[in-house]
């Protein structure tokens, strides 16, 4: 009987103590690299100020915050949402980052009306990728996007697959650069290619890529505040600073302005602020969402679960005696 | 003033037999109310926590992916709640008590309702885990037609529960009723479906299965509700060049919400019809 008893707690032991090593290896692993904040949930997105007078002086006569956000962007108190539905591991070539993290939608296009002319040139996928060979490593995010509305949310999202892309290592947002910077340049040198596709293609600096990829779904990894300073230094920005969990783009319109993006504690974008020459906002976005509503009613049920068990258990206790 | 105080005293022996039902059936109640909430935790909880498992797009969506066991719960709790009702009484010979110190109706009626208000709060909870989560994931409001599928929910309830209590009406044995009622709900109807379908295609819509009008609980939550609510998938010219056979297969997807709601309430009144009469031939 004893041994029976013994040979039960030394398997209980090794057990936890194999759980026990579990968790800990897990969390040695972890702890080396950035770690993903991503989780499922939905965020409001609302417009809480936009001074269109300001917004025209500073940036562009002709310009409204739609160009950056879809919908009703330039309308105060429009709100927008955002459902994130699930995230893969994806391994990026440089084809794909070419083609999804460096065009911008233009150029995308241009690339594929040319598709024949840059095959014929040697430019293709396969040719691409063997003369760069780098692979980056990210995870890769879809979200359910309804976009800006001063009224209602339609029920069905107007994009349902909309991206996420956060690289597992920042500095390789600086070897994509790097390489699909050469890759450009060897087209535009390249007299085979046409003439319209030369036209559309040009060079990026590491400004205009962080830029541009703000506005492509770029998210970023826990500890918020190291990756950002992590991709904004191996990208060698001129233009773009961090500041906590917040880059700062330094832009130029008709006059100088900046532009904060702050990220959550998803590493999405929670909010979206453009200021003047003089520090004065123009424009604000700031997200919310009701998880805490959530815990809360939890909370309370649960309390009231425990409260009435217990109320049942001493009744009939009571009862007993 | 009297006859209203006679009203609520011939109440009373119903509303004690229910009390009494309820208090008899609460291991059934703790078992099932815990089978539904592990379901629904585990379709709208557990499986989200696999990142590349993606969440449904809008929240009626996620309502309506979290629902697709409701049927079986459901199906389940009515087999074993609700098929002792009447059969019981005349296994352990009480039904033959010539000089009952209650009315044997009001007897079955309380018996009746206090199951089907367990029941019913068995579907509640897990409509409430499932609107938890739906609210964590998508925010609110919530969406309104998780209420319309709730009261479908209920309505089915109640169809299968007085389907069960007319076989109740006429079996003999508790055991043998759970039985047979779980087969022609789990299997009988469907089968019957598919061979109405393959014989009759669109012509013939299988109105008459109880498990196809229960399609209405998820259906209701989509937008535009389903329409053609017949599909059929074709495929062929496998063969070379093209030549081959052509086959095709259809399905009813759901039954309209007017003829829908009409037949689980027809399929209410039937039964219970046909179960309160051949309870009174039982006893003669």
């Amino acid at each position: 009987m004893i041994k029976r008893k013994m040979n039960l707690s030394l398997l209980s032991l090794s057990l936890l103590g194999i759980i026990f090593f579990g968790f800990l290896s897990t969390a040695a692993s972890a702890s080396t690299t950035y770690q993903l904040g991503l989780r499922k949930s939905t965020d409001e997105y609302t417009v809480i100020q936009y001074d269109d007078d300001g917004w025209k002086a500073t940036i562009k006569p002709v310009s409204n915050p739609k160009e950056y956000f879809e919908g009703d962007a330039n309308v105060t108190g429009a709100k927008s949402k955002q459902t994130i539905k699930g995230w893969v591991d994806q391994t990026y070539t440089t084809y794909d980052a070419l083609l999804s993290l460096y065009f911008a939608i233009f150029e995308y296009i241009a690339w594929n009306t040319f598709q024949g002319n840059l095959t014929a040139a040697g430019y293709n996928e396969t040719t691409i990728n063997a003369n760069y060979t780098n692979t980056y490593n990210a995870w890769y995010g879809v979200s359910a996007e309804w976009w800006f509305t001063d009224g209602e949310f339609e029920e069905k999202p107007n994009n349902t697959l909309s991206p996420i892309i956060i690289m597992k290592d920042p500095s390789d947002f600086n070897s994509i650069l790097d390489d699909c910077n050469a890759i450009i340049e060897d087209i535009l040198n390249d007299s085979t290619i046409d003439k319209n596709l030369k036209f559309v293609l040009s060079n990026r600096t590491a400004d205009e890529f962080l830029w541009q990829l703000a506005f492509k779904g770029l998210a970023i990894a826990e500890p918020h505040g190291n990756y950002l300073e992590s991709i904004v230094s191996e990208l060698g920005c001129e233009n773009a600073s961090v500041s906590g969990s917040t880059l700062v783009f330094e832009r130029y319109g008709l006059t100088n302005y900046t532009v904060e993006i702050s990220y959550g504690d998803k590493g999405i974008m929670s909010s979206f602020t453009v200021k003047d020459l003089s520090d004065t906002v123009i424009y604000q976005i700031t997200s919310s969402n009701s998880e805490w509503l959530f815990y809360l009613i939890l909370i309370i049920v649960s309390a009231s679960s425990v409260a009435l068990v217990v109320y049942v258990v001493f009744r009939n206790w009571k009862r007993k005696r | 003033m009297r006859n209203e105080n006679d009203f609520f005293i011939g109440l009373t022996p119903i509303f004690h037999t229910i009390i009494f039902e309820m208090k008899k059936q609460r291991k059934k109640l703790y078992f099932f109310t815990m089978v539904s909430i592990l379901v629904a935790v585990l379709l709208s909880y557990i499986l989200q926590l696999f990142p590349d498992y993606l969440l449904a797009d809008t929240q009626a969506e996620f309502f309506s992916s979290g629902l697709s066991f409701i049927s079986f719960i459901t199906l389940f709790a009515a087999c074993l709640f609700f098929s002792g009702i009447i059969c019981s009484e005349f296994n352990k010979r009480t039904g033959f008590i010539v000089f009952p110190k209650i009315n044997k109706y009001k007897l079955i009626l309380g018996k009746y309702l206090g199951n089907l208000f367990l029941v019913i709060f068995i579907v509640t909870v897990y409509y409430i885990v499932l609107g938890l989560f739906g609210f964590f994931y998508y925010g609110g409001p919530i969406n309104i037609r998780i209420f319309y599928s709730y009261v479908f929910a209920v309505l089915y309830v109640i169809a299968l529960s007085s389907f069960v209590t007319l076989f109740s009406s006429f079996m003999k044995n508790v055991n043998i009723t759970i039985i047979i009622t779980l087969i022609i709900l789990l299997m009988g109807f469907n089968i019957a479906d598919q061979i109405v379908t393959l014989i009759y295609a669109d012509t013939f819509e299988p109105l008459y299965s109880l498990a196809y009008l229960g399609n209405l609980i998820t259906s209701v939550l989509e937008n535009p509700f389903p329409d053609p609510r017949y599909v059929e998938y074709s495929f062929g010219g496998i063969g070379p060049g093209g030549m081959g056979g052509h086959f095709s297969f259809g399905t009813w997807i759901t039954p309209s919400i007017f003829m829908g709601t009409t037949l689980l309430l027809v399929y209410i009144i039937g039964c219970f019809l046909l179960a309160a009469l051949l309870f009174k031939r039982r006893q003669l």
